[in-house]
């Protein structure tokens, strides 16, 4: 046996020893199966064994690892049947951990905040027939449908003291099934002009309705035509409701605030953080003097606080060097942070882990930069090629996750943009002379972000108000909108919505006004 | 890389097929030792028919539904093969002409058709490995009708030939007759074999070149493909200069690594199924001037063209005009070949007006100064390239101005964007460029048995499965932006 053994060898040595190697791994592959490589094998079921190693080798699990430790956060929540749990846990801790933005104001009042906000959100979905959970129930039976309309048009007169058309109510539903990204009509065009007339009425309603104007914390999303090819296991399960942060839509003295136009000098305190994306803005937005970015290709919301991910720290006109992002901001202070992540993630199911994610990076930015204005950057969608032909990387997930992300602004310290509009065709799909590879703006398209940015600013002192507002108008792409509020406002406010904002719609805003502005005061006396 | 140029089938980009990729984890894992080790069991009589079948799966696994496509060509073959068949010897009648005609024009209708599917409807519709096997059926008529092949050939025996794995997506275009045994002695002429068992060394020698392929096409080939990538990311009409020049060096070693790299796969797998070893790649960047490059370059390709379309037109006998009249067929056959756009087919003109001018009016001086058919090489060979790459006319124009900045600088360049793509794709560029000298690889076939080069080869096989592992293997990493 030893004799033949050795015979072969010596005649095909390279094929003894590579053979020998493949018996190990497969070995160790199998035994780590249930342990260390439990999300691998689950994911793939029929991956061999060779392959899940090396994989697991990439993300620096072997075979004897602990499963608990798996390396990145990623491992766990590609793994269906522990996910759940692992959210669970996480969304709890993070909330235990990282105080929300409101408490770190309130001080002593917290307590009361806290029962303000219950009782808000109480009232929201439990008295208020025409909120929003209310009203997803209701859609599923079309009986109740118009009854649940009528309800909320006699609301709506009451409040308003004003004829609301019916059609007005039945979009309004229409963007709140749109927000659960359920309903496969979503990316209709024929709806999103549906949706822009509605929000053209919103926003005169609105003027109407309030002294102050709501805070246009986000642009809309750009809708994208499903192609059908969006796996599901990326999205969130039907009937998602995310937690939103939009509560605070006013500002800390009880006003809005709006995105107006800003010159270069806006960006001297800004730090741009992002993936590829970002480094492409670096590279050739031109604004590589004027700003800070900290950015790495393939990084995700959840590699931002990761110890091991180093990105690239440009400061404002140096050459880059390595910094994690939690020690840069726990070492300099920013003015303004803007994220820009999410289209790798996108391979990771789904949207609902990664809106928690984003959540979390959200309060933690909060925690060690109080002072700092957040943009979370909506994902820029992807072109009509690759949306149409990739299973992950396409614009039906993207504006899914853009819908999920939106709602963490809160429209006092945490804005949303989305730069889709002004870069993606009617179909929502980013126009094909912007981009080389479907996915990055080309280098001679990254000035049209930069520009976007100039006029998508927030600038917090309430003395610009005035100019703030007229510019804001300017900055409108809508042109219907912007005529509107002209004629009805005495104070004007325009830009778009985005359309899960529409959950918050303007009567739940004018409702909660009253304990919100209460809550807001708050925040002001605590401040000062 | 080749592959995509050739249009290959939307279903391989998704990840979601691993098995037909031969740098896949699943084929070298799964698909090859099964196959081996059922090969070697089974009496040698029924290997063709194992061959066929373990082809036809491999080919359904990759290709869906075009397997019908496959098949329905095979069978028309052989049944047409058999009335087309002319003893060596034997007089031809009209008959065998009529019929072979009528076989080569249902094969070039059946590729002309799909191609122009590709072109007009979607490139999906393009079966894999289309335009390599019709090239093997026309060489199987045109050498069965010249009475070429000694004994006529059973079904499995042309159906294994057709289909046989290793040759199905990419070549390369071997002949039916170097299929056959050499040795006369052996009176039951098998297609590939003679041997029962097909010797160890020979099983060794094919993974040497597997895994050499294998490295080129996942360590050399796929990262410098990244970089192509960077500079479409970029646009075209914002690389500096010396970015163009690199993405044009990088290309042309992309696909020379990528298709060189499947080439000595391919032949590798033959050397382990008992087939010769089919020389498809030899040393083309160390050839001296443009038409000696594309005898070294896909040479079954280049010789396929030369004895069944340059030689039956009269090849260069009658004169200079109608040489050059057989040269632009040629070239814009090969052209429309590589693909149906406009590009390939400019591609092929300019590789023609180019060997046109060498053989014409340079001949000489290259014969005299080797060096300059050499720099010849090295110099439009890659901008030829660039040609192939890109698609679009409009954007090949902005590629040559950036190439040759005379027309203006581009929009929106980042002068110094070359030194970032240098400092990260050196490595890959200059083991690439040392490949290219023909002494390090025939050293390493050469020393192939030394325990250095086995240790060598044994790492980079392992390092080779990482990459492939980690990129192919998950649908999510395939890309990261």
């Amino acid at each position: 046996m030893l004799k033949v053994l050795r015979m072969i060898f010596r005649r095909a040595p390279l094929l003894v020893l590579i053979i020998l190697i493949w018996i190990i791994l497969s070995v160790l592959s199998i035994a780590g199966r249930g342990k260390a490589y439990k999300s691998y094998a689950s994911e793939d079921k029929f991956a061999p064994g060779i392959s899940i190693f090396m994989r697991g080798l990439h993300d620096h699990v072997l075979p004897w690892s602990d499963a608990k430790n798996t390396g990145k956060n990623r491992d766990s929540a590609k793994e269906p049947e522990d996910s759940v749990d692992t959210d669970k846990t996480r969304l709890a801790s993070g909330e235990e951990d990282l105080p929300d933005e409101n408490e770190k104001d309130a001080g002593k009042d917290s307590d009361s905040q806290k029962d303000v906000k219950e009782l808000s959100s109480e009232e929201e979905s439990e008295e208020k027939s025409g909120e929003e959970k209310a009203v997803k129930k209701e859609s599923a039976e079309d009986d109740d449908q118009g009854k649940e309309a009528e309800e909320k048009e006699t609301k709506e007169k009451d409040i308003n003291e004003k004829d609301i058309d019916e059609k007005d109510i039945t979009q309004k539903e229409t963007g709140e099934k749109e927000s659960s990204g359920t309903d496969p009509d979503s990316a209709d065009s024929s709806k999103k002009d549906g949706d822009q007339s509605s929000e053209g009425k919103e926003t005169a309603k609105s003027d109407t309705q309030t002294q102050k104007v709501p805070a246009r914390s986000s642009t809309p999303v750009v809708k994208a035509k499903d192609y059908g090819v969006a796996q599901k296991s990326y999205l969130s399960p039907e009937d998602t409701v995310y937690n939103k942060d939009t509560e605070g839509l006013f500002a800390p003295d009880g006003t809005y605030y709006s995105f107006q136009k800003v010159e270069d000098s806006y960006f001297v305190d800004a730090l741009f953080v992002g993936d590829s994306r970002t480094v492409g803005l670096y590279e050739y937005g031109g604004m590589a003097d004027t700003a800070s970015f900290l950015a790495r290709e393939s990084t995700t919301i959840y590699d931002l606080f990761d110890e091991n991910e180093k990105m690239d720290y440009a400061a404002r006109g140096k050459k880059p060097t390595e910094r994690t992002f939690k020690g840069l901001l726990s070492k300099t202070d920013f003015g303004k942070i803007y994220l820009s992540v999410g289209v790798n993630e996108l391979g990771v199911p789904d949207t609902k882990d990664f809106y928690e994610e984003y959540r979390k990076v959200i309060r933690r930015i909060n925690k060690l930069q109080p002072d700092a204005i957040i943009y979370i950057q909506g994902i820029m969608h992807v072109s009509k090629d690759k949306s149409s032909s990739d299973p992950v990387y396409n614009n039906t997930a993207i504006v899914q996750r853009n819908q999920a992300i939106a709602t963490l602004a809160n429209g006092r310290n945490i804005f949303y943009i989305d730069m889709n509009t002004d870069l993606c065709d009617e179909d929502g799909n980013l126009k094909k002379e912007l981009t080389g590879d479907g996915i990055h703006l080309k280098a001679s398209a990254c000035e049209l972000w930069h520009k976007f940015l100039c006029k998508n600013a927030i600038v917090l002192p309430a003395a610009e108000k005035a100019k703030e507002d007229k510019n804001t108008t300017e900055a409108s792409s809508k042109k219907e909108e912007a005529e509107k509020a002209e004629k009805e406002a005495s104070e004007k406010e325009t830009s778009e919505k985005e359309t899960s904002e529409k959950n918050t719609s303007v009567k739940d805003s004018s409702e909660k006004e009253t304990s919100e502005k209460s809550t807001s005061e708050k925040d002001t006396s605590g401040k000062e | 890389m080749y592959f995509e140029a050739c249009a290959l089938p939307a279903v391989l980009k998704t990840g979601t097929v691993r098995m037909i990729n031969f740098s896949g984890v699943d084929f070298i894992f799964r698909f090859l030792p099964v196959f081996l080790i059922l090969y070697s069991l089974i009496p040698p009589k029924y290997r063709d028919i194992l061959l066929f079948a373990g082809s036809i799966f491999f080919y359904a696994s990759g290709a869906r539904l075009f397997v019908f496509v496959l098949l329905g060509l095979v069978v028309i073959n052989y049944l047409f093969g058999e009335l087309v068949y002319v003893q060596p010897g034997r007089p031809r009648r009209a008959s065998h002409k009529k019929m072979m005609f009528a076989v080569i024009l249902i094969d070039v209708g059946i590729l002309i058709l799909f191609k122009m599917l590709a072109l007009r409807v979607s490139a999906s519709l393009l079966p894999l490995g289309l335009s390599f096997y019709i090239f093997k059926m026309l060489s199987y008529q045109a050498d069965l009708f010249r009475g070429e092949i000694n004994k006529r050939p059973s079904f499995f025996q042309a159906a294994a030939y057709f289909t046989m794995f290793p040759q199905i997506s990419q070549g390369p275009i071997m002949r039916f007759s170097q299929g056959w045994t050499e040795k006369p002695s052996n009176i039951r002429r098998q297609f590939a074999f003679v041997q029962r068992t097909v010797p160890l060394h020979k099983i060794e020698d094919g993974i040497t070149f597997f895994i050499m392929g294998l490295a080129m096409k996942v360590l050399i080939a796929d990262r410098l493909g990244m970089l192509w990538n960077e500079i479409i990311k970029i646009g075209f009409e914002s690389i500096s200069t010396p970015l163009a020049w690199i993405g044009a060096a990088g290309y042309s070693l992309e696909l020379y690594f990528d298709f060189w790299g499947y080439s000595l796969m391919a032949g590798g797998l033959g050397l382990m199924l008992g087939f010769r070893y089919i020389h498809n790649f030899i040393h083309p960047y160390a050839a001296c001037g443009i038409a000696d490059f594309y005898r070294r370059w896909h040479a079954t390709l280049g010789s396929w063209f030369r004895d069944y379309v340059y030689i039956p037109l009269g090849g260069s006998r009658d004169g200079a005009a109608s040489t050059i009249r057989n040269l632009v067929i040629v070239w814009l056959l090969t052209g429309f070949w590589h693909g149906g756009t406009l590009n390939f087919i400019l591609w092929g003109a300019v590789l023609c007006l180019l060997i046109i001018l060498e053989k014409f009016v340079a001949g000489g001086l290259i014969r005299k100064i080797p060096v300059i058919g050499h720099l010849l090489v090295i110099f439009f060979i890659p901008l030829t390239w660039v040609i192939f790459a890109i698609t679009d006319l409009k954007d090949l124009g902005i590629y040559f101005t950036r190439l040759f900045p005379f027309f203006g600088p581009g929009t929106a360049v980042n002068s110094s964007d070359y030194l970032k793509y240098l400092g990260i794709y050196w490595p890959f560029l200059a083991v690439g460029i040392l490949l290219c000298i023909p002494v390090f690889y025939n050293l390493l076939v050469w020393k192939r048995r030394n325990p250095v080069v086995i240790a060598l080869l044994f790492i980079v096989f392992w390092i080779s499965v990482y990459f492939s592992s980690i990129s192919a293997g998950n649908p999510f990493m395939y890309f990261s932006f």
